[in-house]
């Protein structure tokens, strides 16, 4: 006899080999069994579930129905949609126009409110940060921001910040950004002065386009940039650079550079000797200068004006004592008894 | 017939009010399914009979904006069994409907499927003192009609002029005009059951709706079942439907008989519950699914699932052949047509010129029905499907929704009836006066 719950063994059978047909049917009687009993239980199951679920209503009740039928009234859907709002509004707005108390309250209340969410901590400001200036530029632009911190970043307004601060010479050009943690990072972009400019107003700083970039007190302040004068001076800052450039070689005696009749160079060096510069070309004639500085030491002498204006033919005017003292050479290799 | 007069009267005015208004319902109230479909009228294209425009001709007049069905309750036979049921049940189509159009709809026209409808043959005749036919003459004739006693828990529904006879000249349809002696009217009078006729005015009135018009559902379903050559040479509408078959016979474009068979596709489907022993709902499906009424060699190896409610799965999973299936249905349908058979003998159908009969409704779409139909009926049997009408969604093109859409039909151009004409003045003003008299009295 075999046990029903045991699965019939193919001990014994040759491999390969089919099961007996007996044995095929007595599994395949077993199996479906189990699959019933678990197929009921969830079928059973199934049907109770939906069951017990009560069948809904799919009537409307009697005052979902009256309230449907006044809405698709006209005469209640545009009095709902257009005539009641507006009237609101219209009472609303008639309210206020005769109640001044209501009014401001409303307006005080609005303004604490504005207030108090503007000076939350989130929105202040703190600390103002300027780079890529200078100290002294950096002072300058705090000082022509004119914000007073701690401020709320609503009542700051950047684009007019920015206009102030870019009105300044000595500023090119102005970034400003928010930052958290309550900074107002300023990126500043400077004009970098090039030459001092002595003119009537006194000594003004130019940068490489002769664009102002700030004024001076004192020459001694910028000791170190060259100095250009006269009435419109500021015109050619490149070319005055390159004659700068060119006297190099003497440069220790350089004093500046003196535009006349707004036209053309003179340099100025010291001992109150003066290079007349052609209008065209004055850097090869300060070339040629060099040349002849170097062939003759001509500065070293006593002259008073070297005029190179006629490039083929340049006038030296002498001191008048040099002036007396060559008469008097000339004379002597002339014969001529000199008065004492 | 007069209190009948003056309340068709005014339900033809409220179908006119409603017309202007230019938004009209139709309800039918049928025992399976309530259906109600809005109509939406366009006074510019509104026709007149006057031109000459049939009812076809008519159909750019309105256009169908909402329509929702919903499963019937407590209605039995075509005539309601259960107010409060099926209250809820014209609520939830009428709201349906209504949210699908966008439209609030105030007036109604209603169609009966029931309430026992009796036919009846009127003749009147009336000499003509002019030797012409005046307006008024028509009024005349038709009040002249001698109307036989229906019954006291019955009232008319129609009362239409079928036949105008002018001295020996029968077939008139319009004899105004004409010069005779002698005007005679066959008028087709159609009664039912008052009872449920005041029952579905309460329902409608509970549903803030006011009836704009009645009509016998057989009659509305011939409308649209039938095509125009049919109506006029003569043929017999059968509208199968849930509780009850509708019986119409049309000649010359005018009903002149109507009945109704109680007996219909759920008498069919409680067989197939008691015969198959399953559950009401799965007998429907079944029904629906498989059903047929003409059975082949093929039926007896396709075996339908029934299923069953019992809970016990196991013992319950029974099968029926499909043969066994129409074993249960075809009696029934057998019975359903003999009973049909037997009212349009009666009627005197096989008199007609042509006795072409058409099956519609919903369970005439029942496999087979039509072979099974010609040989009780008569060779010349066909399906009908409605007419098609200006907005109606594809799923109310169906056979079932024959009475709705002619309903629809008979709203936009409603025959002549007899309240339309003005009933002869010493009539109506003695009535008047009587009735004032009597308010005078009844108040003091």
């Amino acid at each position: 006899m075999q046990p029903i719950n045991r699965k019939p063994s193919n001990q014994g059978q040759p491999h390969g080999q089919k099961p007996a047909k007996q044995h095929l049917s007595y599994s395949s009687n077993i199996k479906p069994l189990g699959s019933v009993a678990q197929g009921t239980a969830q079928t059973l199951f199934g049907q109770k579930a939906s069951k017990q679920l009560p069948k809904r209503d799919p009537a409307p009740s009697r005052t979902s129905y009256k309230l449907q039928r006044l809405w698709l009234t006209p005469m209640v859907r545009s009095m709902a949609k257009a005539a009641i709002p507006t009237l609101g509004l219209l009472a609303i707005g008639f309210y206020l126009v005769n109640n001044q108390g209501l009014r401001d309250h409303i307006s005080t209340r609005y303004a604490e409110t504005r207030e108090s969410i503007q000076t939350r901590p989130e929105f202040m400001v703190d600390l103002m940060k300027v780079s890529g200036a200078t100290d002294r530029v950096g002072d300058q632009v705090r000082a022509a921001s004119q914000i007073e911190l701690p401020a709320s970043s609503f009542e700051l307004d950047l684009p007019i910040i920015r206009k102030r601060i870019e009105a300044l010479d000595s500023v090119k050009a102005a970034s400003l950004f928010l930052r958290t943690g309550g900074v107002l990072d300023i990126v500043i972009e400077q004009r970098n002065p090039v030459v001092i400019w002595r003119n009537k107003n006194g000594l003004e700083l130019l940068d490489a386009n002769g664009i102002r970039a700030g004024v001076s007190q004192s020459r001694l302040d910028y000791a170190k940039l060259p100095l250009i004068a006269g009435e419109g001076a500021n015109a050619d800052i490149a070319q005055a650079m390159s004659i700068f450039a060119a006297a190099r070689p003497f440069e220790n005696r350089v004093r500046g550079l003196m535009r006349i009749g707004t036209r053309r160079w003179d340099l100025v060096l010291d001992r109150g000797q003066i290079v007349q510069l052609p209008e065209t070309e004055p850097v090869a004639a300060v070339e040629r200068l060099v040349a002849w500085q170097s062939a003759q030491q001509i500065l070293a002498r006593d002259i008073k004006t070297i005029d190179l204006r006629n490039p083929s033919r340049p006038y030296l005017r002498l001191t008048p004592f040099a002036m007396e003292e060559l008469r008097r050479v000339r004379s002597i290799n002339l014969g001529v008894e000199t008065k004492l | 017939m007069s209190s009948l007069y003056e309340s068709q009267k005014a339900m033809r005015q409220k179908r006119r009010a409603a017309l202007q208004r230019g938004v009209v319902a139709i309800l039918d109230v049928g025992t399976s399914k309530v259906v109600c479909m809005i109509l939406q009228f366009d006074p510019s294209v509104q026709v007149d009979a006057a031109s000459g425009m049939g009812a076809i001709a008519n159909h750019g007049a309105f256009r169908v904006a909402g329509v929702a069905k919903t499963q019937s309750r407590g209605v039995r036979f075509g005539e309601i069994n259960s107010m409060e049921e099926s209250e809820r049940a014209i609520r939830t189509a009428v709201q349906g409907a209504q949210k699908m159009a966008g439209i609030r709809v105030d007036h109604v026209i209603a169609c009966f499927s029931g309430a026992r409808p009796r036919s009846y043959g009127l003749v009147g005749k009336v000499d003509l003192d002019k030797g012409l036919v005046a307006d008024q003459d028509i009024g005349r004739v038709l009040a002249a009609c001698d109307v036989p006693d229906y019954g006291a828990g019955r009232e008319a529904i129609h009362a239409m002029p079928v036949n105008f006879a002018l001295d020996q000249t029968s077939g008139l349809s319009d004899p105004r005009g004409q010069i005779g002696h002698e005007l005679a009217v066959d008028m087709h009078l159609l009664t039912i059951d008052s009872r449920s006729m005041q029952n579905l005015l309460i329902c409608i009135k509970r549903c803030d709706l006011e009836l704009a018009g009645v009509a016998s559902s057989s009659y509305a379903s011939g409308i649209s079942a039938l095509v125009e050559d049919e109506q006029e040479l003569g043929a017999a509408c059968v509208d199968i439907g849930g509780g009850s078959t509708a019986v119409s016979v049309f000649l010359r474009k005018h009903m002149i008989f109507a009945d109704s068979v109680r007996m219909g596709g759920n008498h069919i489907t409680s067989d197939i519950s008691q015969g198959l022993q399953v559950p009401h709902a799965m007998a429907e499906k079944i029904k629906a699914l498989h059903g047929g009424v003409v059975a082949t060699g093929l039926d007896d190896r396709e075996m339908i699932d029934t299923g069953g409610d019992t809970g016990d799965w196991e013992i319950d999973r029974r099968q029926v052949s499909r043969s066994e299936l129409i074993g249960v249905m075809r009696p029934r349908v057998e019975e359903i047509l003999e009973e049909v058979r037997a009212k349009l003998d009666g009627a005197g159908f096989n008199n007609l010129p042509s006795q072409r009969i058409v099956l519609t409704g919903g369970s005439s779409q029942i496999p087979g029905m039509e072979g099974l139909a010609s040989r009780i009926l008569g060779q010349n049997v066909r399906l009908g499907r409605p007419l098609r009408i200006h907005g109606l969604p594809q799923a109310a093109t169906g056979p079932d929704f024959s009475a709705c859409i002619g309903l629809s039909l008979y709203a936009a151009h409603p025959q002549d009836e007899c309240w339309d004409f003005a009933m002869p003045a010493p009539c109506v003003g003695g009535r008047s006066f009587k009735r004032a008299a009597q308010w005078l009295r009844e108040n003091w």
